[in-house]
């Protein structure tokens, strides 16, 4: 047996009994390893220190003061975490995927079919948009063509700039989702 | 009457506005929350400052408490998020661990007329004071309030096997303080 799995096995042991097959592997390792002994037997102690210490009274007069800060109504104190705020947060999250999944597919497209002009793909595809994958197609296509006009045309000084607004966009994001997801209460 | 019902009575009557119901709930669980404080920052005051926090944000937040989930659990939670967000706003202020032990363990802090006066004690705090604050809480949810695995997991939000590993590696670190403690050699911050 490894020392770090003895290690483990005697935290185990110190909150509920063992299987009797680890219990004597156990046993048998550590009667046989002398730091094990020492880790199992300092384990042992600070156990025995940490279930010894008594309890703390709390300071007299502590409900009373509780029970002066207590809010008139229940949406004064905490910013309360609306549904409307919640629900717009996670639409905007949902969007912003689908924005990227879409993109993500225009340009594959784009590598799998082998074109570099959107304008002929859609009008390739026009003809025969009868079913739902030409559909698709035809609508990423529309979609990549933007995408393209903004990695070609707008490259520079344009990009940078869309990037840090995406950026701040996250940061604000990530804010806006820990104030409202008020983790105090779950 | 039965604890359990007499409590989901208070609830029910907190529920509908009556303060005097939900003081009654404070009055219940001051202890558990206070030391819980006390346990993990160290400081009385501070202690009670969390106390008063988590039951004031327990107030506001009842409507979104479900009934039949343990109350003290849902407290704990709580108590232990506010803990955890202090204990990061002191590192950020650049207070460190052994600053806090220090103060914890010193004259001015000890509330008067507890256990806290005893040698070992102190000792205790200090070695707590010095765990990283995620092993800290799991050592006192399971030494001070005989939580569970599961108990735990549910108050910390933590899965099964995170509470166990933390549970073990907090026990290593004190197991080697402890060692460390009984050689004449200085004392440092336990490192994960």
């Amino acid at each position: 047996m490894r020392h770090r799995t003895a290690s483990w096995l005697m935290s185990i042991q110190m909150d509920r009994p063992l299987c009797p097959k680890e219990e004597s592997g156990l046993l048998q390792h550590v009667e046989q390893c002398a730091r094990c002994q020492a880790t199992w037997s300092a384990m042992l102690k600070a156990g025995h220190l940490l279930s010894q210490l008594s309890w703390l009274d709390p300071p007299p007069g502590l409900p009373e003061r509780v029970r002066e800060r207590f809010p008139s109504s229940r949406r004064a104190v905490v910013a309360p975490a609306p549904v409307w705020a919640r629900a717009s947060l996670m639409v905007a999250g949902a969007l912003a995927l689908l924005l990227v999944g879409l993109a993500v597919g225009a340009l594959l497209i784009e590598t799998v079919l082998g074109k570099s002009d959107w304008a002929l793909v859609r009008k390739e595809n026009w003809g025969v948009l009868v079913s739902a994958w030409q559909g698709a197609a035809h609508l990423l296509s529309a979609f990549g063509t933007a995408v393209r006009a903004l990695w070609e045309g707008l490259w520079w000084p344009w990009l940078p700039l869309f990037l840090l607004a995406l950026a701040c966009a996250g940061v604000l994001w990530a804010w806006l989702w820990r104030r409202v997801g008020h983790r105090t209460t779950k | 009457m039965d604890p359990v019902q007499e409590e989901q009575i208070w609830i029910l009557q907190a529920l509908q506005g009556d303060q005097e119901a939900f003081t009654r709930l404070v009055s219940r669980y001051q202890r558990q929350i206070y030391n819980l404080g006390y346990r993990m920052l160290g400081i009385s005051e501070d202690a009670e400052d969390v106390a008063q926090e988590t039951f004031l944000r327990a107030y506001v937040a009842l409507p979104s408490f479900q009934i039949g989930r343990k109350f003290s659990s849902w407290l704990l939670s709580i108590a232990s998020n506010l803990c955890i967000d202090i204990l990061r706003r002191r590192r950020y202020a650049w207070l460190s661990l052994e600053d806090v032990s220090f103060r914890a363990t010193s004259t001015l802090e000890e509330p008067p007329g507890t256990a806290l006066r005893h040698e070992r004690a102190d000792q205790v705090q200090q070695l707590l004071g010095r765990l990283p604050e995620k092993y800290r809480l799991v050592v006192i949810l399971r030494y001070w309030y005989d939580l569970s695995y599961e108990e735990i997991s549910d108050t910390t939000d933590l899965s099964l096997n995170t509470v166990k590993t933390r549970l073990h590696r907090a026990r290593a670190m004190l197991a080697r303080a402890m060692e460390k403690e009984e050689s004449p050699c200085a004392i440092e911050p336990l490192a994960g």
